[in-house]
């Protein structure tokens, strides 16, 4: 059976691409882009899209906004590379341009927001957390997906930017305070306090499902 | 299976719940169009000619442009001291004197021709001893007799300062400072 834990295997996280190995990796693509090379960018955008794609997404519960702010932001990124000089690594840097992309949009669109779900991959009804909450809630399993998936959006939209960048990049990219401060330009303790409340805010609106 | 508490089959936790989220992704085909949407638009991108502003900021980022940033600052810079310092140095002082010396000169022509016209010197007669600053008063209530012209905020009179113009050269002459606060004329409503 596969698990939450599973699901973050197989997803990838950005952890995983922020060790010192990935990190040289992207700045000898990096290098080759600035010298010229227009198609190194493709290994880049291949290795990133998804990622990108994931936050820009949970900000703006739109997946077709989504699609287009993330080729928005590989293009920005791929304008501004050659004054990229690798004093961060190059998805800390990229995640930066994401949020503030995606940060921009939604201050443009603040009266004009619709809501696009994405699909649902099988692999959450496999997961062990949904059995659980399928054999509490005795509801049928479709039903439950689409519910859940329906409450999880609108409680992020719930939450400030600010409060919900912190929240994706922690709980659903699996990245440390540390790196979550990098990319904000914030504190370590910024960090961890508005992860705190946002999480606070996030119980209160999911309630009914952590205690079926 | 985990031994904390939170992780109890009874009870899902909230990162549990968050994780759910990782499986909200599209399909690889969406990905196909991505890429391709993309390699257009970089196209695009590398086709279309950044906006001058753009052009300078980028020229001004290289080390060459860098240079020449520094290098005008400087000079600039240079030009504003250079003519701050001549402005205020010693020889600008002493073309200053000399302005006010050639000033006093002239000033005194004017009066020499002024006391030429009478045999009397100025400074000695009775108009410079003492002076008419009699204040002359024009009034419309005057000029109709008093009756039925004055009208409510209208201009009632002018008054003037009446003040020969031998006397005022020879004052402007004998001190600049004389008729500093003196007030020509004055209107009263």
């Amino acid at each position: 059976m596969a698990t939450a834990g599973s699901v973050t295997k197989t997803f990838g996280s950005a952890k995983e691409s922020a060790s010192a190995a990935q990190r040289d990796l992207d700045w000898a693509i990096v290098e080759k882009v600035q010298a010229g090379n227009v198609g190194a960018y493709d290994q880049l955008v291949q290795k990133y899209r998804e990622h990108i794609y994931s936050i820009i997404y949970n900000m703006t519960s739109n997946r077709e906004d989504a699609l287009d702010l993330t080729q928005e932001t590989f293009i920005k990124a791929f304008q501004a590379i050659g004054r990229f000089k690798g004093k961060s690594s190059f998805f800390t840097w990229i995640y930066r341009i994401a949020i503030n992309t995606s940060m921009t949009f939604l201050k443009k669109n603040r009266r004009r927001r619709f809501i696009s779900y994405e699909n649902v991959d099988d692999e959450m009804t496999k997961t062990e957390v949904f059995e659980r909450l399928t054999s509490k809630s005795r509801t049928e399993k479709g039903a439950l997906v689409q519910e859940l998936q329906e409450k999880l959006n609108e409680s992020l939209q719930k939450l400030s930017p600010k409060h919900r960048t912190v929240v994706i990049l922690h709980e659903i990219e699996g990245l440390e305070h540390a790196e979550i401060a990098e990319i904000t330009k914030s504190s370590v303790g910024t960090v961890r306090s508005r992860l705190h409340y946002a999480k606070q805010q996030l119980q209160s609106y999911l309630q009914d499902y952590l205690n079926a | 299976m985990s031994s904390d508490p939170k992780h109890t089959p009874e009870k899902v936790d909230l990162d549990e719940l968050l994780a759910l989220k990782r499986t909200e992704r599209p399909s690889p085909a969406v990905w196909d169009r991505f890429d391709r949407e993309l390699h257009q638009r970089m196209l695009q991108t590398l086709m279309k000619k950044d906006p001058w502003y753009l052009q300078i900021f980028s020229a001004f980022s290289r080390p060459i442009g860098q240079g020449i940033a520094l290098s005008s600052t400087v000079a600039v810079i240079a030009v504003i001291v250079i003519r701050t310092a001549l402005v205020t140095s010693p020889s600008a002082a002493v073309n200053l004197v000399q302005d006010f010396q050639q000033e006093e000169q002239e000033q005194a022509m004017i009066s020499q021709k002024v006391t030429s016209k009478n045999s009397v010197p100025f400074f000695e007669t009775e108009a410079a001893i003492n002076p008419d600053y009699a204040i002359e008063t024009y009034s419309a209530s005057d000029v109709s007799g008093g009756a039925g012209f004055e009208r409510d905020f209208g201009m009632d009179r002018i008054e003037t300062a009446n003040y020969d113009i031998a006397v005022y050269s020879a004052d402007l002459a004998r001190s600049h400072t004389v008729f500093a606060n003196t007030s020509v004329a004055s209107i009263s409503f």
